[in-house]
């Protein structure tokens, strides 16, 4: 059976109130492609990484100026493609913040991207420092563990 | 947001709901508020049974707080985390850095074990 393509698009404050909410929108939105409870636990997971990721580096208080989180989520025939998006700082060196145990921030462990690398079947990063970040997630269902 | 009950020199801690960036900085403090409120307690039991949701913002106290545990000779351990955070700890590498237990009861019996070796 192939899945019918569907799209959603959600915009919410980076604010960490709101990684309940995206968690959630992210799992009920894959829900109906044939995801077991584990495999939507770590969509959840990876994408409170990745929600948590912009709110605590893609906009520092000195910035002024909306801080918003964009949540595109699509499915084809291999799943649902999660990206999160924002319009911040940006990382100027993509290969070092996906380094295991990298952070810019000593009370956080610098494993988000190590944790969405192995929970995703596929994870692409794109990045302009000044314009934002985009991290795009591809979740197929049955992969097992 | 955490229930506390001391048995012995061993502090167990109940932890419930969903930990993460939200709520990280409020269960860090509520939990070194307890560990320094019992200067005596050698060993830290976080049961997370009714933890439902945990990411690397929540594993993030418990590695500062382990590292705080064993600061003072002592250590944190976790006891029955739910499919979701035992996921979670395994993908991080928890168990290799503090002991994790099924059971509340199996975590105070290792640890009273523990205890009585290193009197020896």
């Amino acid at each position: 059976m192939h899945a019918k393509v569907n799209h959603a698009r959600v915009e919410f404050d980076a604010i960490p109130g709101n990684l309940g909410f995206a968690r959630v929108a992210a799992a009920s939105f894959a829900a109906s492609l044939g995801f077991t409870v584990e495999e939507l636990e770590d969509i959840k997971l990876a994408v409170s990484e990745a929600v948590s990721n912009c709110i605590v580096h893609a906009y520092p208080k000195s910035n002024s100026g909306p801080a918003k989180v964009r949540m595109n989520m699509e499915t084809s025939e291999s799943g649902v493609t999660i990206s999160i998006e924002d319009t911040g700082v940006g990382i100027a060196d993509i290969a070092a913040a996906r380094t295991p145990g990298m952070t810019t921030d000593s009370q956080r462990l610098g494993m988000g991207f190590t944790l969405m690398e192995a929970l995703a079947n596929s994870l692409s990063v794109t990045s302009e420092p000044g314009a934002g970040t985009c991290v795009a997630m591809l979740f197929s269902p049955g992969r097992g563990g | 947001m955490i229930r506390c009950t001391l048995y012995g020199k061993s502090l167990v801690l109940e932890v419930a709901g969903e930990l993460d960036l939200n709520n990280a900085e409020e269960f860090r403090t509520a939990l070194d508020s307890l560990i320094d409120s019992h200067p005596d307690v050698r060993q830290v039991v976080l049961c997370m049974d009714q933890v439902t949701f945990i990411d690397s913002s929540g594993i993030g106290v418990l590695f500062g707080r382990q590292r705080r545990m064993a600061s003072r000779g002592g250590a944190l351990s976790i006891a029955s985390p739910g499919p979701q955070a035992r996921r979670a700890l395994d993908l991080l590498g928890v168990p290799s850095i503090m002991r994790v237990y099924d059971s509340r009861e199996q975590a105070l019996a290792a640890e009273a074990e523990v205890r009585k070796c290193t009197r020896k």
